[in-house]
């Protein structure tokens, strides 16, 4: 009876304190090989956080954290360890945030205690931590899904913003397919945001760019330690230094293409992708208007102005209209001429031909009730600097149909 | 007493100093070397099993034949040993601040730093506190501003027992400097050398 009981106690003591996951394998060069392809199956999607049918239902992230998750998510179902710098300080036996804590027991079961785990380090880094400490910088060629694309740009009032996109695949003409979230995304609870045909606007700078989740045992060692097969390499930013930003993703976009890009299918991937984000913006707009209903028009303090305003977002847009205008010219010089998106462009930028019908129906921008606008509209208000980001302006403000009367609210940044 | 006596006391008496003297010589050791905000002592220098334990790029440095990259971490290393200077003269951005504070006995472990937006960044500040295994629970979450338990710790009497802090310098913001108890453990980014403008990354 006495070691009935003993024995009992010593199952309860054990089951008492458990590891977030047992990990019985070790990463290696075949298991980053198996991430690189699981980040491109269906696990990793939009919906992988809100479908209630998902293993991994009722994780929230915004954009460093989605890359944390997939990295965690990917060791967890595969038995691996997994660690970051520990963000609450590396004191004596503390130096890693890792699989093997048993401070997540009161969530419950296994799965339940990954959720826990990726909360936590969701409450407690940012895109600066997963960037300095937990990732190392690869050579272009070493770009594979499962990369990660960090930038730190400059904003108004010497303030930076930073920002993590997750590779979740690259396209035959070296293009990426990314996902993402972002605060605003967490705070609704959204799907994770997606975009399925990606160039990035901002250079690389050091650590800024792209980088791969170190192993565990390297957490903490310098770029010498990680395996030269993963790619580990300053390459991007001394690349970075004699390019400008289009010629860079350019080369980068050669580099990783497995297929040539015609001028008629560049023009037409670039066409698309100003038509999705110039429609994006309708949702950003109205989501601030909305919180003005809300509010009745209060001036919005700094935490709101940070959630509603759109200067960053809407200096990405135009540096994407402007780099379409470039293509237009080189294709113009090259005499390649076809194709529905070259005559938009030209209408776009140059207010030639007479597509205006059909360029209306293939993107309309529909910001307001009886408002449909069309992208050579768009273009011409933004390039004006007509379009305010503020997001305590009138609609009609915020999309440049009028320039008055402007809020008099504080602009926060 | 009787002389024999007498010189039986003596005898025993220069074979305890003897003894003392001879174990004190044996144990005798140079100073413990030292490393104080990135400076070495001269005993280190002649202590080649001090440069050895350190990690190669270090050691290397104290070669002749050191690169460029070394030379230039060393004269970072020496430029930013001192956070509370750097303070003073650099343009700072704070990135993250981690204090582990003994108070009342408890272990509370304080953490400041930032969240991403799409437009910009917002302050957090956390309170972890330790439990009997040293593991730190996450006990308040306060974004913009400090929370009522990050402030009481932070005003609280107590030892400080670990410190950790990333800061941004320069008018991009672009080098990074990281420290541990006010040692600087590593540093990344643009280098202010104008000499040798280029990226780099140092780890110490």
């Amino acid at each position: 009876m006495k070691t009935f009981l003993s024995l009992l106690l010593l199952t309860l003591s054990v089951s008492a304190t458990a590891a977030v996951w047992e990990d019985t394998n070790t990463w290696s060069l075949d298991y980053e090989k198996q991430f690189t392809e699981w980040v491109q199956t269906n696990n990793v999607r939009e919906g992988m956080f809100n479908d209630r049918n998902s293993p991994y239902y009722g994780i929230s992230t915004d954009c460093a954290d989605t890359a944390y998750a997939i990295r965690a998510i990917f060791a967890f179902e595969h038995k691996l360890p997994f660690a970051i710098s520990n963000p609450s300080g590396s004191r004596d036996v503390s130096k890693s945030l890792n699989n093997k804590s048993n401070k997540f027991d009161y969530a419950g079961p296994e799965n339940k205690r990954l959720v826990a785990l990726i909360t936590e380090i969701g409450d407690s880094v940012g895109t600066e931590n997963l960037t300095r400490l937990d990732t190392f910088p690869v050579a272009i060629k070493s770009i594979v899904p499962g990369s990660i694309f960090t930038y730190k740009m400059a904003a108004k009032f010497g303030k930076f913003i930073r920002h993590t996109y997750n590779i979740k695949g690259i396209n035959p003409v070296g293009t990426f397919d990314v996902v993402y979230s972002t605060q605003a995304n967490h705070k609704s609870r959204g799907d994770l945001l997606r975009r399925r045909d990606r160039e990035f606007e901002n250079l690389p700078n050091d650590p800024w760019g792209f980088r791969r989740f170190k192993w565990p045992e390297l957490l903490n060692k310098d770029l010498s330690a990680i395996p030269a097969e993963l790619g580990p390499s300053m390459e991007q930013y001394n690349l970075a230094r004699t390019m400008d930003t289009r010629t860079f993703f350019k080369y980068v976009g050669k580099q990783l293409a497995t297929t040539n890009e015609s001028s008629s299918e560049r023009m037409t991937r670039l066409f698309a992708a100003i038509c999705l984000e110039s429609q994006a913006r309708v949702g950003y707009v109205n989501d601030a208007l909305n919180h003005l209903n809300q509010t009745g028009n209060a001036c919005m303090n700094y935490e709101e102005f940070d959630a509603y305003s759109t200067p960053a977002r809407d200096g990405a847009l135009k540096e994407m209209y402007l780099k379409f205008q470039q293509a237009l010219s080189e294709s113009t010089q090259l005499r390649l001429t076809d194709g529905n998106a070259y005559a938009f462009a030209q209408y776009i930028f140059n207010g030639k031909g007479s597509v205006q019908a059909e360029l209306q129906a293939a993107c309309p921008v529909a910001y307001k009730n009886g408002m449909v606008i069309d992208l050579a509209v768009f273009w011409k208000r933004m390039s004006a600097d007509r379009m305010s980001s503020h997001p305590n302006d009138t609609v009609e403000v915020r999309w440049g149909e009028k320039t008055s009367p402007a809020t008099r609210c504080k602009r926060w940044y | 007493m009787k002389s024999h006596q007498k010189l039986l006391i003596n005898i025993g008496a220069l074979i305890i100093v003897a003894v003392i003297g001879a174990f004190l010589f044996k144990n005798y050791r140079p100073p413990v070397a030292t490393v104080n905000h990135g400076s070495t002592t001269s005993v280190e220098k002649a202590n080649p099993d001090v440069i050895l334990s350190k990690t190669p790029a270090e050691a290397v440095t104290t070669h002749s034949n050191t690169s460029p990259k070394e030379e230039n971490c060393k004269s970072l290393r020496s430029t930013y040993m001192n956070i509370d200077e750097v303070k003073k003269v650099e343009k700072v951005d704070v990135r993250f601040v981690n204090t582990h504070k003994k108070v009342d006995g408890i272990v509370y472990r304080l953490r400041l730093f930032y969240k991403d937006t799409s437009e910009n960044d917002y302050i957090n500040y956390l309170v972890y506190k330790e439990n009997q295994n040293d593991e730190d629970i996450l006990v308040e979450k306060s974004p913009y501003k400090k929370g009522k338990l990050y402030t009481k710790i932070e005003k609280a009497l107590g030892e400080i027992l670990y410190s950790e802090e990333g800061i941004n310098i320069g008018t991009e913001q672009d080098l990074f400097l990281h420290y541990e108890n006010k040692v600087l453990k590593d540093l990344q980014g643009v280098s202010p050398n104008p000499r040798e403008k280029d990226y780099i990354e140092c780890r110490f």
